[in-house]
């Protein structure tokens, strides 16, 4: 189930600021899972298709929750349903970027609120973080949703926890490719990976620096941007940079980088709240979210608003992750039925959730691909601790 | 009991599955209706049906073969939602039906509705589920899936009882609402594998079965007839299973149109009961029609024997093949592998034979000599009461002698090797009796004795051998008493002393050689006592030579004394 935001977000960034201002006070409005619910945070990328297996799509594709006792609520990574970051109106003066907001929530019923988990660091992080891990039996988070696999220093402090590391299960794969401006763009129709090389480390500043560049705005400055750390986004482009830099690490020195939420459709048709600067942003973005987009499910207005670009694509995995300990939980998920909630939502293959065909629609209509896969413990498989 | 749903991944292959569900009979009607239905089973949109791949709709089935299709009897949905998903729940005595009763979508979220769905099924207002990927473990213990498969439903009288739910969700009312569905109930039997639908209650139509044949009793053996059930009424669906007797004739036959219909030529002879029985594969009742068929023994068929040479020319000694074919003369079929043998003649000689396969009999031949052949098949069945035997028409061949540059013409000589004989001869007779001679008395007056050499002067004791085969020999010689008017002289006074052999020049026979060893005969006696031996031997003739001695008391009375002595060689 997904944490529902009534909030209507306007295009301008300042109309943003203040409606999300607004949101905080009002925090018991929202319904909070109870003991035995399940909760999940973490990756904006894997967000959506998360939301329709466990709570169906608006195209009457099934979900999990429908008639259950318990029920399976994950929580977006930012507070707006849209996944658009919300800010502070705050600026920061190293930078002159707009300060995101720490958005918070009531994560379960009896709870203080919490900062949401956003993005697949932090949502893996809150699996054996204080104040996610709650009290001993009592987790607030149960499962993270991660774009990237887990890292050893993750399993590892996981199992330190005293949860014995972190178990993964594949559920999909999508598309990381460059975004930009769909009408607007000056960037051309592909950009490669030796040529966002050199546009991140401010080799290339303006359109005109890229030598195949025969647009019509030579002069303008490229605004690269990149997702917030711990994004699971941004760490898998940052490392397909340096991949094909021959594994040395690509340093982000562009002067013109701005950091802005994943996967945000604000951050390219405004970028830093500018809108005129729409035509020089670019930025790694979900392929899937595109698609969901142009579907409409955000309105007709923001569909078709921003467009992949070529020459850059990498068919990523994404994942659930969970508590290596919570597979063997003796906590019954519903009333009446043995199974865990692990076993029942993830592990089993075609028998648990998201491996089975009857909620493949879900993961399809996020603009993802079902594949299934039970990868075992910590990373790739292989326990790190 | 526990409830084991089964995934079962259907796609394509399922859909396939699924319309092979074997449903036994049509006594749904019969069954009772669960504690919690119509009231209490929390169902506000009315009841559901099942149908298979074909969009036939079946009542019960196999566990491991769900429904592909599911339907609301009449409800429409909410208004402008626009897909189906079926649901199973777990019925829990004293609980809320629809909330906390265990439940898990078993089926994708179906459109409707769709011209894709067959049959009747196909643009229903209805409420309609598709792709049915889980339904009840074969086992009905041990569930595949981890959302109801483990629910216990503990009261008695609701033991085996599963509840589906159809409930709507698209279109513009968005997501399911799981207080308003349609339902229906089923009862699962593990022992038989089975589920069948007992809520809502379905009443089988009646069906009737006959079978026909074409063509009519009676008929030969071997003759094909075709076997037709005609179920009534015509738009019942399932399959007709045709026996003889209890014995299958082939695999069930779908019924299209009321008809069904099977074909066998292996209706051995004598009476038949055929029986046609109707499965049905929807609401329909079974039935069953049956016919008796006599079988007589069909009279031996003519046959036709070909033969075919190759090569009918060439060099003789080279190999040639021989092939028959054995048809039945009517029809022209081939008489099969089996059915007897072929004999290959040349002239009036049988040259072989062959077993006769499903390709005819083949003989290969290698010993046609040079000169003109009139080959000939003949088709000795074997068995006489079903094919009668043939012969093929003439086949004229020739053959050249081998060309060659070392050229053999190979004759052949005989001669005859006489028997020959083995004979032994003095010129002495009854007629031309030895002479001793006058006995003369000793000079110590103690005995009378004679002596003479034997034979005389100018006459031959000889011994021929002209035998084939080169075969050894031995003389020997017996003699009586000698018997005179005043009394006898025992034959054990005479002897042969100095036996010598006398070799004649010019035989094989010879001192070397193949020398003759003689002895004395030391007393004579009425046995045989060897005298003379040739081993190593050889053919042709020898003399012997001696001297014959005879000695008696001095009281024998004067007289004429005579004995015989007889030679002997063999």
């Amino acid at each position: 189930m997904r944490k529902l935001n009534k909030a209507k977000v306007g295009a301008a960034a300042l109309g943003a600021a203040a409606i999300s201002l607004g949101m905080m006070s009002p925090a018991l409005a929202d319904i909070a899972p109870g003991s035995n619910d399940v909760v999940g945070a973490g990756s904006d990328t894997v967000q959506y298709a998360s939301d329709f297996l466990w709570d169906g799509t608006p195209n009457g594709d099934t979900g999990y929750n429908t008639g259950k006792t318990n029920k399976v609520f994950s929580f977006d990574a930012t507070a707006d349903a849209n996944g658009r970051a919300t800010y502070n109106g705050k600026t920061d003066p190293s930078t002159g970027d707009p300060i995101l907001l720490a958005t918070t929530s009531v994560l379960r019923a009896g709870t203080k609120p919490v900062v949401r988990p956003n993005g697949s660091g932090a949502g893996i992080a809150s699996l054996y973080t204080s104040p996610y891990i709650g009290v001993a039996g009592a987790p607030v988070v149960n499962f993270a949703r991660a774009s990237r696999l887990p890292k050893c220093s993750e399993d590892t402090a996981a199992a330190n926890a005293g949860y014995g590391g972190l178990h993964v299960f594949k559920y999909g794969t999508e598309h990381l490719t460059m975004a930009a401006a769909n009408a607007s763009t000056n960037a051309p129709n592909s950009l490669t990976l030796a040529t966002l090389i050199n546009i991140y480390n401010g080799t290339y500043l303006k359109w005109g620096d890229i030598p195949t560049y025969s647009g019509s705005a030579p002069n303008q400055t490229i605004i690269p941007e990149i997702p917030q750390n711990g994004s699971g986004t941004r760490g898998q482009f940052t490392a397909d940079l340096q991949a094909a830099n021959g594994g040395v690490a690509v340093p982000l020195t562009n002067p013109n980088i701005v950091t802005v939420q994943e996967n945000d459709f604000a951050s390219i048709t405004a970028p830093a709240g500018v809108a005129a600067d729409a035509p020089n942003a670019i930025a790694p973005f979900s392929g899937g979210r595109i698609g969901l987009n142009d579907s409409g499910y955000f309105g007709a207005s923001a569909a078709n608003q921003v467009k992949a670009l070529g020459g850059y694509d990498d068919n990523r995995d994404l994942f659930f992750v969970v508590r290596e300990s919570d597979l063997t939980s003796a906590k019954k998920f519903q009333p009446g039925l043995a199974a865990n909630f692990v076993n029942t939502l993830f592990a089993g293959g075609t028998a648990s959730v998201i491996g089975s065909p009857i909620y493949a629609a879900d993961i399809q209509y996020a603009g993802q691909t079902p594949a299934y896969s039970n990868l075992g413990h910590g990373v790739q498989g292989t326990s790190c601790t | 009991m526990k409830l084991g749903i089964k995934s079962a991944l259907a796609g394509a292959s399922s859909l396939a599955l699924a319309g092979a569900i074997l449903v036994v009979g049509g006594g749904v009607a019969q069954a009772a209706t669960p504690p919690f239905d119509p009231s209490g089973n929390g169902a506000t949109a009315g009841t559901i049906s099942f149908y298979d791949s074909s969009g036939n709709q079946i009542t019960s089935g196999s566990l491991t073969t769900p429904p592909v299709w599911a339907q609301a009897d009449t409800w429409t949905g909410r208004v402008q939602s626009n897909k189906g998903t079926l649901f199973v729940a777990v019925p829990i005595k004293g609980q809320d039906p629809y909330n906390p009763w265990p439940n898990t979508a078993i089926s994708v979220a179906q459109t409707f509705p769709t011209a894709s769905a067959p049959g009747a099924l196909a643009n229903s207002p209805k409420v309609l589920a598709g792709n049915v990927v889980s339904w009840f473990d074969s086992s009905g213990a041990s569930p595949a899936g981890n959302n109801v498969g483990s629910a216990s439903n503990t009261d008695a009288t609701w033991q085996n009882l599963y509840q589906l739910r159809m409930l709507d969700s698209g279109g513009t009312v968005g997501g399911q609402d799981p207080q308003t569905y349609a339902s229906a109930t089923v009862q699962v039997n593990v022992a038989a594998g089975t589920w069948t639908q007992v809520y809502p209650s379905v009443t089988a139509t009646p069906t009737t079965t006959t079978v026909a044949a074409n063509p009519p009793s009676p008929q030969n053996s071997g003759t094909s007839v075709q076997f037709t059930a005609t179920v009534t009424p015509s738009n019942a669906t399932g399959s007709v299973q045709f026996d003889d007797g209890g014995t299958n004739i082939g695999a069930a036959v779908p019924v299209s149109g009321g008809t069904a219909s099977v074909t066998t030529a292996a209706l051995a002879v004598g009476s038949h009961t055929i029986h046609a029985t109707f499965n049905p594969s929807g609401n329909f009742a079974g039935s069953a029609g049956q016919l008796t068929y006599q079988i007589n023994a069909a009279p031996a068929q003519d046959t036709t024997t070909g033969l075919s040479v190759n090569p009918t020319s060439g060099p003789a000694f080279a190999s040639v093949t021989l092939h028959s074919d054995v048809t039945k003369t009517t029809g022209g079929a081939a008489v099969g592998a089996g059915a007897g043998t072929v004999k290959f003649f040349d002239g009036g000689a049988q040259i072989g034979q062959a077993s006769v396969t499903a390709t005819g009999a083949d003989l290969t031949y290698s010993n046609f000599a040079a000169g003109a052949h009139v080959l000939t098949a003949q088709f000795v069945p074997a068995n006489a009461a079903i094919f009668n035997g043939s012969t093929s028409a003439q086949v004229n061949a020739s053959y050249d002698a081998a060309a060659c540059t070392t050229c053999v013409d190979p004759q052949t000589v005989d001669v005859n090797v006489g028997a020959g004989s083995l004979s032994i001869t003095t010129p002495y007779n009854s007629d031309n009796p030895f002479h001793l001679g006058t006995m003369v008395l000793a000079a110590d007056g103690t005995q009378l004795s004679a002596s003479a050499a034997f034979p005389k002067a100018g006459d031959h004791l000889t011994i021929t051998d002209t035998r084939a085969g080169d075969l050894p020999w031995s003389a020997s010689a017996q003699s009586t008493d000698f018997i005179g008017t005043g009394g006898t002289i025992a034959a054990s006074g005479m002897s042969f002393t100095g036996v010598t052999p006398d070799y004649i020049p010019g035989n094989a026979l010879n001192p070397t050689s193949k020398p003759v060893g003689c002895r004395d005969v030391p007393s004579f006696s009425s046995s045989p006592y060897a005298f003379c031996s040739a081993s190593p031997h050889g053919l042709g003739s020898v003399n012997v030579t001696g001297g014959l001695n005879l000695t008696a008391p001095s009281s024998t009375p004067a007289g004429l004394y005579t004995a015989t002595l007889t030679f002997t060689v063999s």
